[in-house]
């Protein structure tokens, strides 16, 4: 029972770092919330279903742009987020029938085409999204609230997360992973549960992109659908783990204080010094330190699939001992 | 070597002792003036100039004693040109490093999330580099703007227009909200004094394609062709002026008016307007200093936004020492009517908004590889070669 106990002491955390983090301990959490609920939403798609892809922030751009033009007319920031995360959902159930057809790097790459349309969509149509001058908020008072909403979304990605690695979906989605037509053959619905994985990866950057407008109090294309953005979500899930319930965590984690303390002060040893980090991960870690910590057997983290294993041995007869 | 590392480590931790921890002399202690701005991202080269006029001003008021005599120091960030890091980082500036006095980010973006978290901790902002109008009119009182608003930057070019009987133009700007504002103005200064805008577009940051804008141009022939852009995109645009024997009456850009323009357009940069706000042969209070200094320090001449810098730095100096203070709502009171002169010219606010009015704009033309100052004519010193010379025509 490990896992409930991570999560659940993950959560505590977050309870208490308002209570003796000053303001910018805060601001420093909420970045650092964002990029916990992109990395496990991208997870779902890219580490479970395995299509990785360049082109999460559409979402991400899309909910902080819907979430910003309801605030602008008057909508509570949190009624909002929650029309942005259905935003999120609605454009990508039909961007995933059409783009789940592509495979492998075909996928990647038309994906990050997507997110650069909807860039130019926010440019282009001014009239609505007031092009490159960006959209203009009223800044709340301080930033307890987003930061809670930001927590309840990162930890309910964490035990989203747990769930799916424990499920027979969570099963599926490997299957596809590992050999698509394979998959197929034995009977799962590949192309729905794609669709599936890829809709629901999309909710979560719809919220967090419409509550990263309220904590700006402003929004622009640049920062909306930045590349940046997708590359440190992807670079903190490989580094932590593709597919794995604490590898999200663990590397946007790693990553956010790496960045925090060098780029701010030394912008050219941090660009070379994260190269080597991703370079070193690739060579000794190529599934991530998430699956590196647990191949050694070390007690930190617990097995992937900790409860169908259990199911399995009791099945064999053996007598579990977690 | 490396049999003597518990001594190399001992030694190791006596010097960080001392570089971190000796209790430093109370009557020393400096002021600290926090900044975070572009050193890495598509805004670092303009960024660049306004940080190096900035560091310039330190040293000379340290060289003269410092500030309320303590010693000025600054506290740096990278903000990555990222709107989101800048906000991030004056929090830390504000909260971590206590910094006593705040001067914006370098472009209007992130002097936008940067003037609302220095809102909150109702902290005084010295923008200094966001011209946007925006900015100020959000209505934030702590936020006040001593670079050139948007309207300076075009009031020349209806004068021009009007002296050569040039009746149309075209905008092909780079998208950025500096640039909306700076449209919205033209046109209305265009309306009042009849003057056709063929087309008005925009391209995004970092293009460097300009063929289908260059053929819309041609197709349309404007008088004036005007661009509100960062000099990459203007040393870009003449580049492709001349590659495609293209070229309208009269080429204006607010990119023209740095040294990039000037270094990296060579001879196709010739006779190219620049709008500009400050130019080192200017006689403005303090100018020759500044620009022989800036000179002497960097090896170049300081162009408008190492201006915008230093008159920012300048502002804040003053009010500081008319105080005697670094009490924020002090500061910020006196703000409402203090004026003085700057490198950049006259510095007046609107109490209200704390927006910009006194400091005046320029046109230059490039000459022989230098910026020379055409409008107003009180600073004037050149008169300006129109229509541009036709490219066949030129050695």
């Amino acid at each position: 029972m490990k896992a409930p106990l991570l999560i659940a002491l993950f959560a505590l955390l977050l309870a208490v770092v308002p209570l003796f983090g000053g303001d910018y301990v805060l601001a420093f959490c909420v970045q650092l919330l964002v990029f916990v609920s992109l990395a496990y939403s991208w997870n779902l798609i890219g580490g479970y279903a395995g299509y990785t892809h360049f082109g999460q922030v559409t979402f991400f751009g899309l909910g902080a742009y819907v979430g910003a033009l309801l605030m602008q007319s008057g909508v509570h920031w949190l009624l909002a987020a929650a029309a942005a995360a259905l935003s999120g959902l609605l454009v990508a159930l039909p961007l995933g029938g059409v783009m789940l057809r592509l495979r492998g790097p075909f996928f990647a790459i038309g994906m990050y085409g997507m997110a650069r349309v909807f860039d130019s969509l926010a440019l282009g149509l001014d009239d609505i999204t007031q092009g490159g001058t960006g959209l203009y908020l009223t800044p709340l008072g301080n930033l307890y609230g987003i930061y809670a909403a930001l927590a309840v979304i990162a930890v309910v990605m964490l035990i989203a997360t747990y769930r799916l690695d424990n499920s027979r979906f969570g099963l599926q989605l490997l299957a596809i992973r590992e050999d698509e037509q394979a998959a197929e053959a034995m009977g799962i619905r590949t192309a729905r549960l794609k669709i599936a994985a890829f809709a629901a990866s999309a909710i979560a950057p719809g919220a967090v992109g419409s509550l990263y407008a309220t904590y700006l109090s402003y929004i622009d294309p640049s920062t909306a659908f930045g590349s940046m953005t997708e590359l440190t979500t992807i670079a903190m899930v490989l580094l932590g783990g593709l597919g794995t319930v604490f590898g999200p965590l663990i590397g946007a984690v790693l990553m956010s204080v790496v960045n925090e303390f060098l780029w701010s002060r030394f912008p050219e040893l941090y660009l070379g010094l994260v190269g080597c980090i991703i370079l070193a991960a690739v060579l000794f870690m190529p599934r991530g330190i998430a699956s590196f910590v647990v191949k050694r057997g070390w007690r930190g983290l617990p097995v992937p699939r900790e409860h169908l294993r259990r199911i399995a041995l009791r099945a064999r007869g053996a007598v579990p001992h977690v | 070597m490396f049999q003597s590392l518990p001594r190399t480590l001992a030694a190791l931790g006596l010097l960080t002792a001392v570089l971190f921890g000796a209790p430093t002399a109370r009557a020393a202690d400096p002021i600290k003036i926090g900044i975070a701005l572009s050193m890495t991202g598509n805004l670092a080269d303009s960024a660049g100039h306004y940080r190096k006029a900035i560091e310039l001003w330190r040293d000379m008021i340290n060289q003269k004693g410092g500030l309320l005599g303590r010693p000025v120091e600054l506290v740096l960030y990278d903000e990555r040109s990222d709107p989101a890091t800048a906000a991030r980082l004056y929090e830390r500036l504000i909260t971590v490093d206590k910094v006593d006095l705040l001067i914006a980010p370098w472009g209007s973006a992130s002097t936008a999330t940067s003037s609302a978290v220095a809102e909150k901790h109702k902290r005084l902002l010295i923008n200094a580099g966001g011209a946007s109008e925006k900015v100020q009119e959000r209505g934030f009182r702590y936020t006040v703007q001593t670079a050139a608003p948007i309207s300076a930057y075009v009031e020349g070019i209806a004068p021009l227009m009007a002296k050569y009987k040039y009746d149309s133009m075209v905008m092909v700007s780079r998208d950025f909200n500096a640039a909306r504002d700076m449209s919205a103005a033209l046109e209305k200064i265009a309306k009042e004094k009849n003057i056709k805008i063929l087309n008005s577009e925009y391209f995004p940051a970092g293009s460097t394609d300009f063929s289908s804008n260059i053929a819309k141009g041609r197709q349309l022939g404007p008088d004036v062709w005007v661009s509100l852009a960062y000099p990459n995109e203007a040393i870009e645009l003449v580049r492709q002026f001349r590659a495609t024997n293209y070229l309208p009456k009269v080429f204006i850009s607010n990119g023209v008016s740095q040294e990039d323009f000037l270094k990296a357009a060579g001879k196709d940069g010739e006779y190219a307007i620049g709008m500009s706000l400050y130019e080192p042969v200017m006689k403005t209070k303090g100018n020759a200093e500044f620009a022989k200094a800036f000179v002497a320090k960097y090896g170049y001449e300081p162009g408008y936004f190492a201006g915008f810098g230093y008159a920012g730095a300048t502002v804040l100096a003053e009010v500081v020492t008319k105080t005697g203070s670094l009490d924020q709502d002090k500061l910020r009171a006196e703000l409402d009517t203090y004026e003085t002169d700057t490198v950049l010219g006259h510095h007046k606010i609107e109490p209200k908004t704390g927006l910009q009015v006194g400091v005046k704009g320029l046109l230059i033309q490039v000459r022989n590889g230098k910026r020379e100052i055409i409008w107003p004519t009180e600073f004037k010193t050149i008169d300006e070669v129109l229509p541009l010379p036709a490219w066949e025509q030129r050695s």
